[in-house]
């Protein structure tokens, strides 16, 4: 173990924006070569920003309070641009926590992997492809990364960065969205390229199954901050600084004030719209929410693929659905049909038995309010352009569900109810971490008072506590509000663990539904294993 | 080769060739409605001419009345050009002729199409060329400057584009007589055509064309810098950064794709303020281009002549803009 040569040594880093929030705790980490290290910890304690430094780039106006950065022998702290830029082109790569935005849109996927290859050859790209197990051979090399699944984006990047080499390879939640079965796989190909390519591996990382299946080393971020700084002064979380990527005292606290309030008496508050305003209840034969027989079909260059394929799919009122399947098998091209986001070539859509318009620009004020959907992406669906308390205050207006002079309450509440604090509301989505930013996007399709809530992989950016707390939080106002969930996820224990139906999707076709504790045993195996 | 192996080729290729024709005859209907729809624009756009020139003081037959004309001697001509009918009735016969390449007489008794048939393409070709090197130095310039944002280039850049925009065509134009011609006597202050009326050198040309740039480079120059600028901070962009890419590579491979539609855009509002500045450009110069023919016309409030140019120009201009919304689209449905 000490024998393997290191590759990155971290001494002591201290990252704070001068004035305000502490972004990195002190913290020390050092990789080997041939070894794998998982960075694990609630969402804010700063692994994103721990993982940017190692590459020398820090979040605008934050400052290094202490410590040093070694990789591969230079401090890139200190190093000049063009040597820098030098380490990042051919020695070290990078991979975001959100591929989906960070491949350029207009490349398309050869492209995208030849441009950082040291060998730009078309078969060596393929191989490449190929290793990063995407299939290659139904033109997925000739797609734009907006015509691929959110799983295979991230694989797509994970084979931009091996492109070139590297001695180092920093991943920040590399499987996020990805079924169990694609996750060990992606396990295995880090297992092997650290192994064969003797590569320095770091994965930030909330997956505690990730963890143990491939990781040699360790670092909670949360408990060595707290070792750390023991003898240094606290940190201040006043909450009161303009920029901060994320606070994670106060984090802590919200998420403390979350759980209890699960436990607490259910009726004190209501995120929901006034009663009149709530939809008039079928009975549970009438399905709330009903498609049949919906197709979607995708053509580029006269290729054709079909996302959906003579789908059927219906909820009752006050039921949670779960929707799994392999990635890019159509998931959440179905949720986005059904939110009225995309037409479908053929298929009806029915609410409350009535026939609903698959255009979300036909339908009525009260049919778009209810029908909520929060999106895979948080930090692409929320305007970088507003404050988290505008992006809540919007919804909030626009369906009339709140009285102006309580806007501000309202909004408030809704940050309460996710857990963050009320002083967020000023905050820009850019200062917020990962798992903050989807609080905000569940709160954003809360405000409306929906009656059903379709939830695109919204765990999949979170650590296992906070994705806890929000799924408590979903069940519980499914049970005050008779809100209808339907339940996008790869984290089958989670869906088998909040839903009573499941639906397996497999290539675009319905392949298996039923109740969720006889097609998910457990939640341990997955129903579409190969 | 067998004759059923033959029919089973052809019946193969058979649905495939339906529905590629299929294909090209839609695309070929979208091409008519967009064209048909620019067409409208324009045939809206030389009624508003006529109507603005109904409402000019004087017409035609007074304007161009030779001294001691008689009242009676005016009046005939006035017939005679048709001028005593309303303007409603004049717009609907000059409109019915456009198509058949007729743009009417002008008040002296020429073809508006033999006046306009030399002037028209030595302005094309004065806008032409000034399109080109507008777009060409305001794309330098704007990557120039964003290659090292907040750097020296570009506040430079930022600073003087503001200053050439604010700065008319005319100013321009004395400040180059005053130093390439009377200063240092490069180059002649004013055009000399050749026997067929087209500008005697290329050299004629520089003055014109820089006259027309400066304050359009000005403006371009600032669009592709801020076009730039909005693709820098695109996560894409960022990402590339991050993989050591060259400053070079980022910029061009994945920031200016990006910045295209914006840049696109702003090269076209551009062609309309070209061929506006070419009527001051072209009179200064003395160029023998639409612009002179345009003044002149308008002094004479001579309808035709005004409308056949505008027809001319406006062509141009739909035509550029609707290169323009086309880069748009390309660019955008790109994304998926």
């Amino acid at each position: 173990m000490t024998d393997s040569p290191t590759a990155v040594h971290v001494t002591d880093l201290e990252i704070s924006i001068p004035g305000g929030p502490a972004l990195l705790a002190k913290t020390s980490l050092t990789l080997r070569r041939g070894r794998i290290t998982a960075l694990t910890g609630p969402s804010g304690s700063g692994k994103s920003t721990l993982l940017r430094a190692v590459i020398g780039d820090l979040p605008d106006g934050a400052r290094v309070a202490s410590g040093t950065v070694e990789v591969l022998g230079h401090d890139v702290l200190a190093l000049p641009a063009d040597r820098l830029r030098h380490l990042r082109r051919h020695r070290v790569a990078y991979v975001g926590q959100d591929p989906g935005s960070a491949l350029d849109p207009r490349m398309r996927v050869r492209r995208l992997v030849a441009e950082t290859a040291v060998d730009p050859s078309p078969q060596a790209v393929r191989d490449l492809l190929a290793e990063c197990r995407l299939p290659v051979g139904d033109g997925l090399p000739d797609r734009r990364p907006g015509a691929l699944s959110g799983g295979q984006q991230r694989r797509v990047a994970l084979a931009r960065a091996l492109a070139r080499r590297p001695d180092v390879l920093l991943l920040d939640e590399p499987t996020a969205g990805l079924d169990a079965t694609l996750r060990d796989e992606i396990a295995d190909l880090l297992r092997h390229l650290a192994t064969t390519r003797d590569l320095a591996i770091v994965l930030a990382c909330h997956d505690p199954e990730l963890v143990d299946h491939c990781a040699d080393d360790v670092v909670d971020l949360g408990t060595a901050a707290s070792v750390n700084t023991s003898g240094a002064a606290p940190v201040d979380t006043s909450g009161a600084a303009p920029v901060g990527m994320s606070e994670k005292t106060s984090v802590e606290v919200s998420e403390k004030t979350s759980v209890g309030r699960s436990e607490a008496a259910p009726a004190s508050i209501s995120v929901n719209a006034p009663a009149s305003a709530s939809p008039p209840r079928g009975d549970a034969t009438v399905p709330l929410l009903a498609a049949r027989d919906l197709a979607v079909t995708f053509t580029r260059h006269g290729r054709t693929h079909r996302a959906l394929d003579e789908v059927g799919f219906s909820v009752a009122p006050g039921s949670s659905t779960g929707i799994v399947g392999p990635s890019g098998s159509g998931k959440t091209t179905l949720l986005r049909v059904l939110a009225g986001l995309q037409h479908p070539d053929a298929g009806a859509l029915t609410l409350d038995g009535r026939p609903l318009h698959a255009g979300a620009r036909r339908r009525s004020r009260a049919q778009q309010r209810r029908i909520q959907l929060i999106p895979q992406n948080p930090l692409g669906a929320l305007n970088p352009a507003r404050t988290v308390g505008a992006t809540l205050a919007r919804p909030l207006r626009l369906h009339r569900t709140a009285a102006k002079a309580d806007v501000p309450d309202r909004v408030a509440e809704l940050l309460d109810h996710v857990g963050l604090p009320a002083d967020f509301a000023r905050r820009y989505p850019h200062e917020l971490s990962g798992g903050q930013r989807q609080r905000v996007s569940i709160a954003r399709a809360l405000a409306p008072g929906p009656d059903v809530l379709l939830c695109d992989e919204v765990t999949s950016a979170l650590d296992p506590g906070t994705a806890a707390a929000v799924m408590d939080l979903l069940t519980r106002l499914r049970t005050e509000r008779r809100l209808t969930l339907v339940v996008v996820s790869h984290e089958l224990r989670l869906v088998a663990a909040c839903t009573e139906t499941v639906h397996v999707l497999e290539a675009g076709r319905v392949t298996g539904s039923g109740p969720s504790r006889r097609l998910l045993p457990a939640g341990t195996l997955p129903p579409m294993a190969q | 080769m067998s004759e059923a192996a033959i029919e089973g080729a052809e019946a193969a290729a058979a649905p495939a060739a339906a529905s590629a024709l299929r294909r090209s005859l839609r695309a070929v209907g979208r091409t008519g409605v967009v064209l048909a729809k620019r067409a409208l624009m324009l045939a809206v756009l030389l009624a508003v001419v006529f109507a603005a020139i109904e409402l000019l003081p004087g017409d035609a037959a007074s304007a161009t009345s030779e001294r001691g004309e008689s009242a009676a001697d005016t009046a005939a001509r006035r017939r005679l050009l048709g001028l005593d009918r309303p303007v409603w009735e004049r717009f609907p016969d000059w409109m019915t002729a456009l198509p058949t390449g007729d743009l009417g007489t002008s008040a002296r008794g020429e073809h508006v199409t033999d006046l306009l048939a030399a002037p028209f393409p030595n302005t094309l070709l004065l806008g032409a060329t000034a399109f080109a090197v507008t777009l060409a130095a305001a794309l330098a310039l704007g990557c120039w400057a964003a290659l090292r944002p907040g750097g020296t280039a570009d506040r430079i850049v930022g600073f003087a584009s503001g200053i050439a925009l604010a700065l008319p065509e005319f100013v321009v134009s004395i400040g180059l007589l005053l130093v390439l011609s009377l200063w240092t006597g490069w180059l002649p202050a004013v055009t000399l055509t050749a026997p067929d009326g087209s500008p005697a050198s290329w050299t004629m040309l520089v003055m014109p064309v820089l006259a027309l740039t400066v304050p359009q480079i000005g403006w371009n120059a600032r669009i592709v810098r801020g076009a730039l600028a909005d693709q820098a901070a695109a996560p894409h962009v960022a990402a590339a950064r991050l993989d050591g890419l060259s400053p070079r590579r980022v910029l061009l491979r994945h920031a200016l794709p990006g910045a295209w539609p914006a840049i696109a855009t702003g090269a076209a509002t551009s062609t309309g303020m070209l061929l506006g500045g070419a009527v001051v450009v072209e009179t200064l110069f003395n160029y023998p281009g639409l612009g002179t023919v345009l003044s002149g016309a308008v002094a004479d409030r001579d309808t035709p002549v005004i409308a056949g140019v505008v027809a001319c120009t406006g062509a141009v201009i739909s035509l550029v803009l609707l290169c323009a919304d086309l880069v748009r689209a390309r660019t955008l449905g790109a994304r998926p």
